[in-house]
């Protein structure tokens, strides 16, 4: 299949830092991105709660971009409609009742071009890890998600792709009243990289909390551009963007929070935070707010630094060589991107994916 | 005289050309408990970072030796493994690295091999019992949002794990409550009886509570006056000036 879509010019403020033509799949066969649930145990499952996977209907994700269409219709969506056209159909991933294990679901991407669409709806509690990992030179994932009136749902999201692997991730959340999505996103693999992450608080009293810590080596290129819209008022949120860029990797993380007229009471905060380990390695970080409301409260801030020769030197005093307390900094800087999620599980995942991933690291 | 476990000679450093230490000598013997007081600036904590190898300072002149071979000769983290301990005036915080995590590895790299994962729970137990620390701190962040008193019983913490040769303890006391203040002097006191201590205060109430062999007074980069406990409760009588005009 040949993708012919046109390239969105570079003056698009999604585009500017990595251009779609970097990014756009070369013309080969798709192959479906698969699908395995690792569903609990029964004993974890509460009365009524249950897991169920099935194959989604278009409008599952048809809706979940015009829903963001309106809030800002210039943007042109090459990235939504590119893996519309090479993952037509999808799953579903319904988690009703409350949970009390982490439900694992593994994507694997196989074949040179891989495109897969996954919906996620959750009507109680639940913990979800989706993790990442095949062949694949190029791979391509929409993954939308509708978090219902008074659910929780955490997201844990890790991924092991190939060194020189290209890889595209649109998410598209819905929150509705008194609920929350708690996301995390360990970025560690694949060459070049572009996430488009979209959230809608709507309904009061939502809540959505983002940690996302990224690891750059090599010559990677790592793009993380979120979103999120407070449609209500009395709605929170908060993002925190940790990357840690080495040798001559290029990080870029690009946050866009948009507080609609009348969501008074709402309360919003963006951080993001840069550690250069080398010379060559460069990280951007642009916060933006859009606040259309009068009564709220929204923050944003970006820092970039070297590493801190202070927590070097401390934890040599105790013991550690250079290379390993520098290790333990960055793994410490990486693991604080998740310290806000407040959410024990997932935390615990991502951490633990994180010391594997560093562990293997020394060896890249 | 070198069979010292820290002979310091004459010792010159300075930090981007301004003279700190201008020629201090001091020695300590294992099991020896030693006191440096002084006004702000007079260089005590200057030289607890030298001897344990902050790079921002440059040795310009005199020797320093530990266990009878050259310091100079060690990195910062051999002179940890080979004994040596410096409980920081103000620790760094490192985000993201949780209490627990960062003393295993600690102990680990000092003993040379990872402790029994039960073996370090009791003893982990055993010392956080002994310093009044909820169990809750070992998931916190290395020193992140932590009051003083909580950063200096982390030190404290840290020391009665790695069990050192050489304790110096920069202005350990300062920021600690009555019970804190008690329950440190405790573990301090608590150490091996061939481990020597450096304590680096201001104030007498520490001394009392771990009483020094020596007291030295240390002014404009040197050690101008020793004697014994009795030479804290003067400097609490009647302070620095006399000394300073001399």
């Amino acid at each position: 299949m040949t993708v012919t879509r046109p390239a969105p010019l570079r003056s698009i403020h999604l585009w500017r830092h990595t251009p779609w033509s970097w990014m756009a799949p070369d013309a080969h066969s798709v192959s479906p991105l698969h699908v395995e649930l690792h569903p609990p145990t029964p004993s974890c499952l509460a009365e009524g709660g249950g897991v169920d996977l099935h194959q989604a209907s278009e409008d599952r994700f048809s809706t979940m971009v015009r829903a963001h269409e309106y809030t800002r219709p210039d943007v042109e969506d090459v990235a939504r409609a590119t893996l519309a056209e090479l993952a037509y159909g999808g799953q579903h991933l319904d988690l009703h009742g409350d949970l009390t294990e982490v439900v694992h679901v593994d994507l694997v991407a196989r074949g040179e071009v891989c495109a897969g669409r996954l919906h996620v709806r959750c009507t109680g509690h639940a913990t979800l890890h989706i993790h990442l990992s095949g062949s694949a030179a190029w791979c391509g994932l929409h993954l939308t998600g509708q978090v219902t009136d008074g659910a929780h749902l955490a997201v844990a999201i890790t991924d092991e792709l190939g060194k020189d692997a290209r890889f595209v991730r649109c998410d598209d959340w819905h929150v509705g009243r008194d609920a929350r999505l708690t996301s995390g996103t360990l970025s560690t693999g694949g060459f070049r990289r572009k996430s488009d992450l979209r959230h809608h608080l709507n309904g009061t009293g939502g809540d959505v909390r983002i940690g996302i810590a990224v690891h750059g080596r090599g010559e990677r290129h790592d793009d993380h551009h979120v979103e999120i819209h407070h449609h209500l008022g009395h709605t929170t949120s908060s993002l925190v963007a940790n990357t840690a860029c080495g040798d001559a990797s290029r990080s870029i993380g690009t946050g866009r929070l948009v507080i609609a007229p009348g969501a008074d009471g709402s309360d919003a905060g963006q951080v993001f935070r840069n550690l250069l380990l080398s010379e060559a390695a460069r990280a951007d970080a642009i916060p933006e707010l859009e606040v259309l409301a009068d009564d709220v409260a929204a923050a944003h801030g970006a820092a970039s630094a070297a590493i801190d020769e202070g927590q070097v030197h401390y934890l040599m005093c105790r013991g550690l060589d250079r290379s390993t307390a520098e290790d333990l900094v960055v793994e410490g800087f990486l693991a604080a991107a998740f310290g806000e999620l407040k959410h024990e599980r997932v935390v615990g995942v991502l951490r633990d994916r994180l010391v594997v991933h560093l562990d293997c690291a020394q060896e890249w | 005289m070198t069979d010292g476990l820290l002979v310091v000679e004459d010792l010159h450093v300075e930090v981007e050309g301004t003279p700190i230490l201008n020629g201090v000598d001091l020695r300590i013997n294992a099991g020896e408990r030693h006191a440096i007081m002084g006004l702000n600036g007079a260089g005590k904590s200057t030289l607890a970072s030298v001897l344990m190898g902050h790079p921002a300072y440059q040795i310009t002149g005199g020797s320093i030796t530990y266990n009878g071979a050259p310091l100079e000769d060690l990195e910062v983290f051999e002179r940890a493994r080979a004994g040596m301990f410096l409980s920081f005036q103000y620790p760094s915080a490192i985000p993201g690295v949780q209490v627990g995590t960062f003393l295993r590895r600690s102990v680990a790299a000092v003993r040379g091999e990872a402790p029994k994962a039960k073996a370090f729970r009791d003893e982990l137990k055993t010392a956080m019992d002994a310093l009044g620390m909820d169990r809750s701190f070992l998931a916190r962040y290395v020193n992140d949002g932590f009051s003083g008193g909580e950063k200096k019983r982390l030190e404290i913490l840290q020391m009665m794990l790695l069990q050192p040769r050489l304790a110096l303890l920069d202005e350990t006391d300062s920021g600690l409550d009555i019970d804190a203040m008690r329950a440190v002097a405790g573990a301090i006191n608590s150490l091996p009886s061939s481990c020597g201590v450096l304590l680096i205060t201001h104030y007498k109430r520490l001394l009392d509570l771990v009483v020094p062999d020596v007291v030295h007074v240390m002014i404009n980069g040197r050690i101008v006056e020793r004697g014994g406990p009795e030479l804290a409760e003067r400097l609490e009588q009647h302070g620095y000036d006399g000394i300073v005009a001399q």
